[in-house]
């Protein structure tokens, strides 16, 4: 184990670099603004809370404040040219001691709570850790460990960043354990909370926090956001990309990995005849969602399918198409959602075939089977 | 980076830094051991984040530089080297490789960049002075014992090391409790050491440093500021992070009044509550202690496995008094007495007794009697 690329690690999205490699969070100039100006006022909050929807560049600000505030020393007082200028931006040089370090995950000041292995004694977790296979959730010994980070002195007297990717995952039990140091953390100790879904997180939590909210990406960040992660993306695709992937970097990376807008053009197609149904294209689509290492595209059917039944139900209720995502999606829409009427019937299949299909997955059904079932349901509807 | 050095000399040198490595830790650079060459040694350094071990050695240096390689793998190579090997090593910037080689045989081992290293900054120490291994080994080896291992006090996962006020004046102090018992023990007071802040050094600390201090003669260079403690012999640094948090006050939990005295040979002591204890196989196995004039009573009760008496031969010459204790904690108490016997002070079977060794105050400790 040599190559930290090779480390299986819980937080790292597949066919994405991981958010410690992302140099700089783009399109969140606003939060960046926020935090520093929080910074510059010299009364920093220890605890945030970044809220956001997946993928929106939570975790690459989080470590990109934590590079800042690790790497700037704090001011001592005004020299004898007066105090120095008060930083102006939260970017680090990726060349910087600090930088480096937080890289190579050996930077002492940082401690990264995240998911362990999975398994029910300590042995079991730490072979499941090697391994990559990852628990659910953060459970209360990682929160331990957090305790033992606090009780020794910080390295150097300088500052510790804890980054908590992500809050939504811990235990009631583990959040309960983190509400102490989150109430009283040790000297020059910032916590950075990740969460996409902050109003699940317990109240205590949040109320301890002062909230850091990102913002969808408008199509031009998303671009340079793509093209900064090592994706290529033609041009044309991009504002369709963005609109499809509501603004989320992470699932925009997905979409491009799984080649997710020529499958959106295939659903649309298959749903644009109805009601009636092209059972051949149907059971093409079924069948290349079954089998092994499929998962991840089965997925995605699912969640392009409820993306359009909601887009759907919206034509209905509002009298007008949502912005297309590709040519001819808005005649389609209008046309199987004329009224508010069929909308709230669009809106109900929406909500029924979600559950269908998480039940589905629970049981483990056929993927085949369960995407056949979800079209026909859609069917059942136009 | 180039150099030659003797099989015996890099092994020692390895085994000490590879030793601070954490076996389960995940993050590959603190797997590694960061070679450095310059002038005419060699210095070695591992760490754990918490604790860093900086080895330094003579070797026949061609080229300056420096990389990082796993520990355990050098180490298990030069190790299974032949005794007596002149051993070299180089790193090649082109290949990102360090090659290891001694007679015919040879290594290539991949390699992370230094600069990646968590190098502990060594500067600014508010105190430095100078003591004999021997008399750092007895304050911590005296008091490890006691250290507690419960992690909601993390305060007490530590030897508190301190400047007090002992009966001839300053000392230098070691506490170390875990709320049942607690190892209070003093040496003089080494030159410029008055001003040094307290410190808890952590239990990993503890042991790693133990490894230095094994020469008795041997001086130790010993620095400490608010958050680190430094040890250091002419080869070896050890530097470490302190636990943050405040000892509570000891002195008060340290019987003063204590005026029952017994006084008894303490291995023939230590081996009678072995003897008795077997018979117990609860984790905390109390024994009780029956004083009678000269006469010692030790029995043990298990109403599930059995019982247990045995009579000792000690100097007591106060009223009846029962009183019980955790075998274990009486077992290791006793066996930190070497030279003359133990001496007891109860108060009441309630309160906490006093044992030091003859009438020497400079080790002191205190255990938390049982109900039995």
């Amino acid at each position: 184990m040599s190559d930290l690329a090779d480390l299986p690690e819980p937080d790292r999205l597949t066919g994405a670099p991981h958010p410690r490699e992302t140099a700089r969070v783009i399109g969140q100039s606003h939060a960046e603004q926020t935090f520093l100006t929080a910074y510059t006022s010299g009364r920093l909050h220890h605890g945030w809370l970044l809220t956001g929807p997946r993928g929106t560049g939570k975790a690459t600000l989080a470590w990109e404040i934590a590079r800042f505030l690790l790497a700037t020393p704090p001011a001592e007082g005004d020299g004898l040219f007066g105090a120095p200028p008060p930083p102006d931006s939260l970017h680090i040089d990726p060349d910087h001691p600090v930088a480096r370090r937080m890289l190579a995950l050996s930077e002492p000041g940082l401690f990264l709570l995240r998911r362990g292995g999975a398994g029910s004694t300590d042995t079991e977790r730490d072979k499941a850790l090697k391994e990559g296979r990852f628990s659910d959730v953060i459970r209360v010994d990682e929160i331990r460990k957090l305790n033992a980070f606090f009780g020794l002195s910080a390295a150097d007297g300088g500052r510790r960043v804890v980054i908590v990717d992500s809050a939504d995952e811990m235990t009631n039990q583990a959040a309960n354990a983190l509400l102490k140091m989150l109430e009283e953390p040790p000297a020059r100790t910032t916590l950075l909370l990740l969460s996409h879904q902050p109003a699940r997180l317990l109240p205590t939590i949040r109320s301890r926090c002062r909230t850091l909210r990102l913002a969808p990406l408008p199509p031009e960040d998303m671009a340079q956001a793509l093209t900064q992660a090592g994706a290529e993306v033609a041009p044309n695709d991009v504002a369709p990309l963005t609109t499809l992937a509501e603004g989320s970097v992470g699932a925009a990376m997905r979409l491009l990995t799984l080649d997710g807008l020529a499958l959106y053009r295939e659903i649309l197609k298959l749903l644009s005849g109805l009601p009636a149904l092209d059972r051949a294209a149907l059971l093409s689509l079924a069948d290349s969602c079954a089998g092994k290492g499929k998962e991840a595209r089965l997925d995605l059917v699912l969640t392009l399918a409820d993306q359009l039944s909601a887009r759907l139900a919206r034509t209905g209720v509002t009298g007008h198409p949502p912005p297309e995502i590709l040519r001819g999606e808005g005649d389609m829409l209008t046309r199987l959602a004329p009224d508010p009427a069929a909308g709230r019937r669009w809106a109900n299949i929406s909500q029924e075939a979600g559950d269908r299909a998480r039940h589905a997955r629970s049981v483990n059904i056929d993927p085949a089977a369960l995407i056949t079932d979800l079209f026909l349901h859609l069917q059942k509807a136009a | 980076m180039k150099f030659s050095m003797e099989r015996a000399a890099l092994l020692r040198a390895v085994a000490q830094a590879q030793s601070v490595v954490e076996r389960r830790n995940t993050i590959p650079i603190l797997a590694n051991v960061l070679v450095e060459a310059e002038g005419e040694s060699v210095t070695f350094r591992a760490t754990d984040l918490d604790i860093e071990v900086l080895d330094r050695a003579l070797a026949q240096v061609e080229k300056a530089g420096g990389t990082t390689v796993s520990a355990v793998t050098l180490h298990e190579i030069v190790r299974k080297l032949p005794d007596g090997a002149l051993v070299t090593l180089a790193a090649d910037p082109g290949s990102g490789r360090l090659s290891v080689s001694a007679g015919r045989s040879h290594f290539s081992l991949a390699t992370l960049p230094k600069e990646d290293f968590p190098v502990m900054a060594t500067s600014e120490y508010d105190c430095n002075f100078s003591a004999k291994a021997e008399v750092l080994r007895r304050l911590f080896d005296k008091s490890k014992f006691a250290i507690s291992t419960e992690e909601t006090r993390y305060y007490l996962n530590g030897v508190y090391m301190h400047v007090s006020d002992g009966e001839d004046g300053k000392v230098l102090r070691c506490v170390a409790t875990d709320g049942h018992r607690l190892a209070r023990i003093d040496a003089p007071l080494p030159q410029g050491a008055d001003d040094m802040p307290g410190v808890i050094v952590p239990r990993k600390t503890v042991g790693e440093m133990r490894k230095l201090l094994d020469q008795d003669d041997m001086d130790i260079a010993v620095s400490v500021s608010e958050t680190k403690v430094r040890f250091a012999t002419p080869d070896i640094t050890l530097t470490s992070k302190v636990i943050d948090g405040t000892f509570p006050d000891y002195t008060r939990v340290i019987p003063q009044g204590n005026t029952r005295k017994l006084e008894v040979d303490a291995s023939e002591f230590a081996k009678a509550v072995d003897r008795v204890a077997t018979v117990s196989s609860e984790r905390s196995r109390a024994v009780k202690l029956q004083l009678d004039e000269d006469r010692l009573i030790l029995s043990v009760n298990a109403p599930d496995s059995g019982a247990a008496e045995e009579e000792l031969a000690v100097a007591y010459a106060d009223e009846r008094l029962e009183i019980g204790f955790n075998a274990k904690y009486l077992l290791e108490i006793a066996s930190q007495v070497d030279r003359e016997n133990a001496v007891f002070l109860f108060n009441s079977s309630g309160d906490p007794t006093l044992m030091r060794e003859g009438d020497d105050t400079s080790a002191v400790y205190v255990v938390m009697p049982m109900r039995v």
